[in-house]
């Protein structure tokens, strides 16, 4: 009886040691390693930023989507963040004459504001947020303005997460003009997120030099004489920046049109992270002015390059990988990879 | 009076080894508190997941710079004081106890430094595969930032704990020598 007693005792300590050791270990990787300064949370995979500390002497504020494409009758939700202020307090503002003049929107304070039921009347609405003093209206800072697109039907979809090597081309420019730069394309089975992905190598000069590459997707075709007018175009994909010889490569990723033998690529890009984060390099509500053209034919007078109306030839999309190579680097290679590209079509 | 302790030693008193057990255990927890403090009053409670927002205590900064290395001092000394008040009441485990924790934070922290977070990263790929539980600690690791701060915080926490475990050691020794 005293032996027994004795070993529940034993046993239930060496539980306990384990639990112990247990809480502890997710104590430390749940904390985002004690005190680091990159607050990352073990639990999420997007950093955030702390709260307190140094703060910036000058408040800034910012909103997010740049710019946001919905259907009628949805919500829209845009998001403000704030720094330089401990307690922000925020004051939402529309405008309906393309960000010239803003009125404050009754009631909306929050880090958030939320459009419900959107109409018609909503679309090229633009939206700010001000960052006012705790006690009165002194504005301390402004954001960014943020422009809301609706559209009457559900989106055109295409996307890809298998990257079958016959559906896609490649084809590079080096800029500025280089001898030396390579790449090569094929399709991972294992190792995107998940599954299969488009996996690419850019072997470079040494640096300073860039490759430009255009993937285009064959059967990703929008044909605006069938299917209508585009208003604006949403683009998504997850990037990994698997491997390279140096820490001196920089690789982008910007969504990619071709029309009537020209090529188009977005103004705006986003960089790749070194592990595939889901849906973190999104381009949202793109407009033909949005894109540059990067080779065929010169735009003609009266030409819409690219043509988004209903009479525009049919495009196909695609992605440009853009990879540089730092002044003073060695020539090297780079090892990366796309996964969950996405492109949804948005009618007016 | 002789009876069998926790550990199924002989000790004194049935109630001594509970007793200064549950003091390391509190003054653990009391720590733990602390750095929880820093998650309630510093930092945004959306990055420590475990540790519930108290909207009260928001936006305090409590710690200021301080706050930034508080955590990996909190972390070795408070479960070096847990695991003291479960472990054999031999002073070299609960030593023990306080280079294995530091040794863990450091582990950690070493794992975020440049050199180390890629190659790690893909180990863990390599071993784990892609499931959520690895997809975060390659989080962890890819995201961090190594901080020499921290290894001294960590490495100060453990140097506490056994100065604690030291101490009371001492007094307990002292309350339970013969009288003259």
């Amino acid at each position: 009886m005293h032996h027994s007693a004795s070993f529940l005792r034993t046993w239930l300590r060496q539980v306990a040691l384990v639990a112990v050791t247990v809480f502890g270990l997710v104590a430390i990787v749940g904390s985002g390693g004690g005190g680091d300064a990159a607050n990352c949370s073990f639990f999420s995979d997007v950093c955030n930023p702390v709260v307190g500390g140094p703060t910036p002497a000058t408040p800034a504020a910012s909103i997010s989507p740049i710019k946001l494409t919905v259907q009628a009758g949805a919500s829209a939700v845009f998001t403000a963040q704030a720094s330089g202020i401990d307690q922000p307090r925020f004051q939402w503002r529309r405008s309906a004459d393309g960000g010239v003049t803003f009125i404050d929107i009754p009631g909306a304070t929050a880090a958030t504001y939320t459009l419900a039921n959107v109409q018609f009347a909503d679309d090229d609405a633009t939206f700010r947020v001000d960052l006012r003093s705790s006690g009165g209206n002194t504005v301390l800072a402004s954001s960014n303005a943020s422009t809301l697109l609706v559209s009457s039907m559900p989106a055109v979809a295409f996307s890809d997460g298998e990257f079958d090597p016959a559906d896609w081309s490649s084809s590079a420019i080096a800029d500025p003009a280089q001898n030396g730069p390579t790449h090569s394309e094929d399709r991972g089975a294992t190792g995107g997120l998940p599954g299969a992905f488009r996996h690419m190598v850019h072997t470079m000069t040494a640096g300073p030099s860039s490759l430009r590459v255009f993937n285009t997707k064959a059967s990703a075709v929008y044909d605006p004489q069938a299917l209508g007018a585009i208003h604006a175009i949403d683009y998504a994909e997850d990037c990994d920046r698997l491997s390279a010889t140096s820490s001196a490569f920089v690789v982008t990723s910007y969504p990619t049109i071709e029309q009537t033998g020209r090529r188009y690529v977005s103004r705006l890009g986003r960089g790749c992270l070194s592990l595939w984060v889901n849906n973190f390099s999104q381009v949202p509500s793109l407009e033909a002015g949005d894109f540059v053209q990067v080779d065929g034919p010169a735009c003609g007078n009266g030409e819409s390059c690219p043509d988004f109306s209903a009479r525009g030839a049919p495009l196909r999309f695609g992605f440009e990988r853009r990879v540089v190579l730092q002044a003073g680097a060695s020539p090297g290679s780079i090892e990366h990879g796309i996964d969950n590209w996405n492109v949804n079509v948005w009618r007016p | 009076m002789v009876a069998v302790d926790f550990n199924g030693q002989r000790t004194r008193s049935a109630s001594r080894w509970p007793t200064s057990s549950l003091v390391r255990a509190l003054c653990g927890g009391l720590a733990l508190g602390v750095g929880a403090l820093v998650y309630w009053t510093d930092r945004d409670p959306n990055k420590a997941s475990l540790i519930p927002a108290v909207a009260m205590l928001a936006g305090l900064h409590l710690f200021g710079t301080l706050g930034g290395w508080l955590p990996s001092f909190v972390h070795p000394l408070a479960f070096s004081l847990f695991s003291a008040a479960l472990m054999a009441t031999r002073a070299r485990s609960e030593y023990g106890a306080c280079a294995f924790w530091f040794a863990l934070n450091a582990a950690f922290e070493i794992g975020q430094h440049p050199q180390v977070r890629r190659p790690l990263a893909d180990a863990l790929r390599h071993g784990f595969g892609e499931g959520p539980v690895a997809r975060a600690f390659e989080n962890y690791f890819l995201r961090g930032t190594f901080d020499l701060g921290d290894l001294v915080a960590a490495a100060l926490g453990a140097a506490l704990a056994a100065a604690v475990l030291h101490s009371l050691r001492v007094h307990q020794e002292n309350r339970h020598a013969p009288q003259r």
